[in-house]
């Protein structure tokens, strides 16, 4: 089996990443630089800088998923974690704690769930001082059962 | 006519300590950039293996040492992602020491 998270990105995501990117290599000619002289000795810069030219696109659509082999990681997704994704999603909370109190929940328990979720890779937590926001990377999970 | 440009971006883990990184950027239907890394897990850090890219329209297949340092490169025929997932779900690690013309 094979589990597949899809993300497809929003206008929010395509500047976002523009931010990280500004914020890694200060400038698209700067990359550019660094592409030419590192040649194919660095395969991320090289992606970084064709990805960085298509952000600029205008309309661009992005999809990026994640996929991984085998079901065991399937039991990591359980229907109180999905629901949980889904109050990321709605509430948008700026740390686990806002995400316990918007869903009822015990913190313990929701930090727990977050850790697995962010194990499998369907959140990430993105850290600002001394809080963790849970963000959900992904908006769509396909399960193959072909592959 | 201006034509959309989109943006595809998959990573498979074919292993736990081994994943595949595809990044293929369209305009329309058709492929401008495409690179397909085979990531290896060494010592915690995440390092490329085997990749086949067209940069510069140039169709080519590199081999990376352990540490990350482009050691050998090889024109290749165009691939596709499908293509090089075969190729490495086939043979893994063993990439590494095949010979690049063939691959």
């Amino acid at each position: 089996m094979r589990v597949e998270l899809i993300k497809h990105y929003t206008t929010e995501d395509v500047e976002s990443d523009i931010r990280r990117l500004v914020d890694s290599y200060v400038s698209l000619d700067s990359l550019s630089q660094k592409v030419s002289v590192t040649k194919c000795n660095n395969p991320r810069l090289q992606d970084e800088l064709m990805l960085w030219r298509a952000l600029l696109a205008p309309h661009v659509e992005v999809r990026s998923s994640v996929a991984f082999e085998g079901s065991e990681k399937v039991a990591n997704i359980t229907p109180a974690r999905i629901d949980l994704l889904e109050a990321i999603r709605r509430t948008r909370p700026h740390s686990v704690r806002e995400l316990a109190i918007s869903v009822k929940r015990n913190y313990k328990n929701v930090y727990d769930d977050i850790q697995a979720l962010s194990d499998v890779g369907l959140v990430e937590l993105v850290v600002k001082g001394r809080k963790s926001r849970p963000v959900c990377t992904a908006d769509e999970i396909k399960f193959n059962l072909e592959s | 006519m201006v034509q959309a440009t989109s943006v595809s971006i998959q990573k498979i883990f074919v292993h736990r300590d081994e994943h595949l990184v595809g990044m293929e950027v369209y305009e329309g239907q058709r492929v401008k950039f495409y690179s397909y890394t085979y990531y290896v897990n060494m010592r915690d850090s995440w390092q490329p293996c085997v990749r086949w890219d067209n940069a510069e329209q140039q169709p080519h297949v590199d081999r990376y040492d352990e540490n990350g340092t482009l050691i050998e490169q090889q024109h290749c025929r165009e691939k596709n992602f499908k293509e090089v997932l075969k190729l490495v779900k086939i043979f893994r690690r063993n990439l590494a020491a095949m010979n690049l013309a063939e691959l």
